[in-house]
């Protein structure tokens, strides 16, 4: 490691000759925790397919036929979707404040589809994604982790 | 834990470097869904491009904080390293908000991705590594008494290799 950081050094030295008057910067974070997205585990229920790692659902649109909180879970709101061709109810978690931005109501419709991390959940009108569900392992990526002895 | 990434070199500069990363740490970023997306979607490529790497050791930069004013593009830098399960994790350095100070950190490629300041644009560089440099590089990545004997109790925005003062 001390060599390699000897080596990325070097290409800092190369770039620091021009920064020394430089505002005070660092760079920016990333953040696990979101109230645009959430793990399948917390947020999916009731899909076609049960694994916790590569959980999918049917591409298109799914009618919203129930809004409710979530037991035991404050600030949470649960929507029972239901696909055009698909007999089986999901539903989904989401934040109260995300669902409730879309302005959207019983009766209306939503948009998923699979993504390689997971699910993006759009409204079915303009297709613009407001909550996402990410497989266990792509949202266990987002946490960092310290190192310690 | 709110945390900010500290470029482990190409970053500029501050004396009082302490002070600009509370100041930082005092940003709220929340991206969208549309933008988390797109940046996932990003990170899966380059979760394509890490499977697809013999070596389990590389170098892995991404933009960040817009450091174009200076022409640099990528404004932090880790060390991957695959799991054994094939997973990839960053071995980076990060300034933690809550503790005021810099750690050493794992994160996954997702989170990698996802800690640019622009959604809209961004770029990750991946540098395979001879293969001679693998083995050891890789011991000594995982050798948590020598990565924290390299971490300096105090933070520094920038490195600069042949100073005594700059070193993060």
């Amino acid at each position: 490691m001390k060599t390699t950081l000897r080596v990325l050094g070097l290409a800092a030295a190369l770039t620091m000759a021009h920064l020394a008057h430089a505002d005070s910067i660092v760079s920016s974070a990333s953040s696990a925790g979101s109230a645009s997205s959430g793990s399948i585990s917390d947020s999916l229920n009731g899909s076609s397919n049960s694994s916790r790692h590569d959980r999918r659902v049917a591409n298109g649109p799914y009618r919203i036929i129930d809004i409710a909180a979530v037991p035991g879970r404050d600030g949470m709101t649960r929507l029972t979707l239901q696909a055009e061709a698909q007999q089986e109810p999901l539903t989904l978690d989401l934040p109260k404040a995300t669902f409730d931005k879309q302005q959207l109501v019983q009766g209306d419709a939503v948009h998923a589809q699979n993504r390689d991390y997971g699910i993006e959940f759009a409204r079915n009108d303009n297709r613009v994604a407001f909550f996402l569900v990410l497989a266990d392992d792509w949202y266990g990526e987002l946490a960092a982790r310290p190192v310690s002895m | 834990m709110r945390l900010r990434p500290l470029a482990a070199l190409l970053l500029a500069i501050c004396a009082g470097s302490v002070s600009a990363s509370s100041r930082f740490c005092d940003r709220s970023q929340e991206l969208t869904a549309t933008e988390q997306d797109r940046l996932l979607r990003f990170a899966a490529v380059v979760r394509q491009e890490l499977a697809a790497t013999e070596g389990s050791v590389a170098l892995i930069s991404r933009s960040g904080l817009d450091l174009s004013r200076f022409g640099i593009r990528y404004s932090h830098a880790a060390l991957a390293w695959r799991h054994d399960d094939g997973a990839w994790s960053a071995r980076q350095l990060y300034y933690a908000c809550d503790e005021g100070r810099p750690r050493i950190f794992d994160q996954g490629t997702a989170g990698f991705a996802m800690g640019t300041d622009n959604a809209a644009l961004g770029y990750v560089s991946l540098v395979r590594l001879p293969a001679e440099t693998l083995a050891p590089l890789r011991q000594a990545l995982l050798d948590p008494a020598r990565v924290q004997h390299l971490l300096a109790g105090r933070y520094s925005a920038n490195a600069y290799p042949f100073s005594l003062e700059y070193q993060n």
